[in-house]
């Protein structure tokens, strides 16, 4: 029971501060007078929408930053995760908000429901209106139209303004939240914090974040496709747990100053950071015309998916294609401290595995480190069924995955079906759009 | 979670855009100037967010009746702030008849269209407040005709609120005023 609470603490947070103002909202007036009929229930539900959407607002505004808080407590990877979760639902709240609302007028004439939706002298529901048609433009813009990273990251910043005008219409209108000075407080306090996370990712992150400064010492291609660039620190080194990220920007010339993550292939003992980079598109694309001297900025670590997290030391790793990095760095970590490890390199053809020299010495020198290279051509595609023949059994064994969504995704139902426990299965997956 | 968005943004234009089409483009019969005494479609641009109520609105009974409206159906003029032409003949300056603001008197006032109450021993006019009130109107219909102070005590009534009142008033309990 203890652990269940531990591990869905993050949920069970956001969805007790969504109902908080419900909670008040039921207590400032009788519920039956808030019932009494068909219209009071419409009105109703419409403010509760309004409550709830505008606190999960809030926490998604809380969630859009790279607080290592958030990332040490649950990896950043599901921070985003729930940002977009919950700002979807808030987003959805919102839209009904004004419909049920809207109730009380088209009871009298549909005319006046009609006025209720066009602005008015009353700019504080002249900002709610503002506010939800402009969020309406930019979820258009994150979930129907695909265009690149950089430009809908660009767009997305506007979010900061649709709050900030939601804020206004919150507190300005007349409602249960002006009615109330304990409701008021609570709504105020949850904003104020979304609007200074918001706020700080948006426009301020890059200033103040602290960022280490790398210098290229080689960046070549060792495999169709694949490049390593080593980095040398020019002042502070990063330190970080084997499997982690980084957030990197490259400044060279024919290269675009954005920002991506990418896992560390690197030991964390040497001062020195490699990664390992797909080809995958444009901005990948531009990072062949890397060259020695070029510098790069690097903000981390992040990320928990690490061998070290885990209390048991009976491990597989699955590396699918560029998803070997961080196996590449837990590889390059192990001390003979105890882990029975077996690793499966999953690749489409031979000519794409990389290091598997390197990983085959270690086997060599180390019994309990087994690699097991597989070629999808020639074998078909890795399988949940096979790992466990060649393992011997999947019983008191840990998990970690690392590759394409969708080769992660795969394997992860078949280990279920097979009787895995969803805990014991760990990865990290990036829907970062 | 796409799907759903999806499906509430349809739903949301096809509502809004269904409303703002019949309200606007087929109602054309309606007076253009119904103002409907609501603080939440018209009030002063200096709104703030004090204790109470931020925003301050002076309740403007409906200047005209028309077809369609629910909440003021008939001719007879209501207590309003600004001075109404009265639909009765001017009585005669020395009889004016005389109405006791008594139990009885206030029970004949007990519909929606006509909604006289008891407040705290003053007597209110509220036909044409019903639908700004936050709690709704059904409940205020309940007392139309009735004392309601219990209930304007037992639910929650702040000072914004209680300023309200004063343009509705009619008479103390038990008061002689003019007819209406």
């Amino acid at each position: 029971m203890a652990s269940i609470l531990r591990k869905n603490i993050g949920w069970l947070a956001i969805v007790i501060l969504s109902l908080l103002p419900v909670i008040r909202w039921a207590m400032i007036i009788p519920l039956n007078y808030r019932f009494f009929d068909l219209t009071m229930t419409m009105t109703s539900v419409g403010q509760i929408t309004g409550l709830v959407g505008m606190a999960m607002f809030s926490i998604s505004m809380m969630l859009s930053g790279r607080e290592r808080f958030l990332d040490m407590n649950f990896g950043l990877d599901k921070v985003y995760k729930n940002h977009h979760v919950v700002g979807a639902f808030s987003f959805t709240l919102l839209l009904f908000h004004p419909l049920f609302l809207a109730v009380k007028y088209i009871q009298f004439s549909l005319r006046d429901a009609a006025l209720f939706f066009l602005s008015s002298d009353n700019w504080a529901l002249n900002y709610g209106i503002l506010s939800l048609f402009l969020m309406i433009v930019l979820m258009v813009l994150t979930f129907y139209i695909v265009f690149r990273y950089q430009y809908w990251k660009f767009f997305h910043k506007f979010m900061v303004v649709v709050f900030v005008f939601a804020m206004y219409h919150t507190f300005y209108i007349s409602s249960d939240i002006s009615r109330d000075d304990i409701l008021r407080i609570y709504v105020l306090s949850l904003a104020a914090l979304g609007f200074s996370f918001g706020f700080y990712r948006a426009f301020l992150s890059r200033f103040f974040d602290e960022k280490y400064q790398y210098v290229i010492k080689k960046a070549i291609e060792i495999a169709p496709g694949v490049m390593q660039i080593d980095m040398e620190p020019k002042n502070r080194a990063l330190s970080f747990n084997p499997g982690q990220f980084i957030f990197i920007k490259f400044i060279g010339k024919s290269i675009s100053l954005e920002e991506h993550p990418f896992s560390i292939s690197s030991a964390p003992s040497l001062n020195n950071l490699q990664l390992i980079i797909k080809s995958l598109g444009d901005y990948t694309n531009e990072l062949k015309n890397l060259k020695e001297g070029d510098m790069a900025l690097v903000e981390g670590p992040f990320g928990r998916l690490s061998y070290l997290n885990i209390e048991n030391k009976n491990q597989i790793w699955i590396g699918g294609g560029v998803g070997i990095t961080p196996f590449l760095s837990m590889a390059r970590s192990l001390k003979n401290d105890g882990y029975k490890i077996d690793l499966y390199y999953s690749v489409k053809i031979k000519e794409e595995i990389v290091f598997l020299d390197e990983l085959s010495n270690m086997s060599a020198v180390d019994k309990n480190f087994r690699v097991i290279p597989w070629y999808a051509n020639e074998k078909g595609y890795l399988s949940a069924s096979a790992i466990y023949e060649l393992s011997g059994g999947l019983r008191d064994k840990d998990i970690f995955l690392c590759g394409p969504p969708v080769f992660m995704d795969s394997l992860r139902g078949q280990f279920r079906k097979l009787g895995v426990k969803k805990g014991k299965i760990h990865l990290e997956k990036f829907n970062f759009i | 979670m796409k799907r759903i968005v999806g499906i509430s943004l349809f739903v949301f234009w096809a509502v809004t855009v269904a409303i703002l089409v019949a309200g606007l483009v087929f109602n054309q019969n309606n007076a253009p100037d119904i103002s409907v005494a609501d603080p939440n479609l018209t009030s002063t641009p200096e709104a703030t967010p004090e204790a109470t109520p931020g925003i301050t609105v002076t309740p403007v009974p409906s200047p005209s009746s028309s077809p369609g409206m629910a909440f003021s159906p008939t001719p007879k003029p209501t207590l309003a702030p600004t001075p109404k032409p009265t639909l009765a003949p001017t009585p005669a300056p020395t009889a004016v008849p005389m109405i006791t603001l008594d139990i009885a008197e206030i029970a004949k006032h007990n519909s929606a269209a006509d909604c006289w109450m008891i407040i705290g021993s003053k007597v209110y006019s509220l036909a044409s407040y019903l639908n700004a009130h936050p709690g709704g109107s059904a409940i205020i219909k309940m007392y139309c005709g009735k004392d309601g102070t219990a209930a304007y005590t037992a639910l929650p009534h702040s000072p914004y609120a209680s300023s309200l009142l004063p343009s509705y008033f009619l008479g103390n309990l038990n008061q002689k005023i003019k007819a209406k």
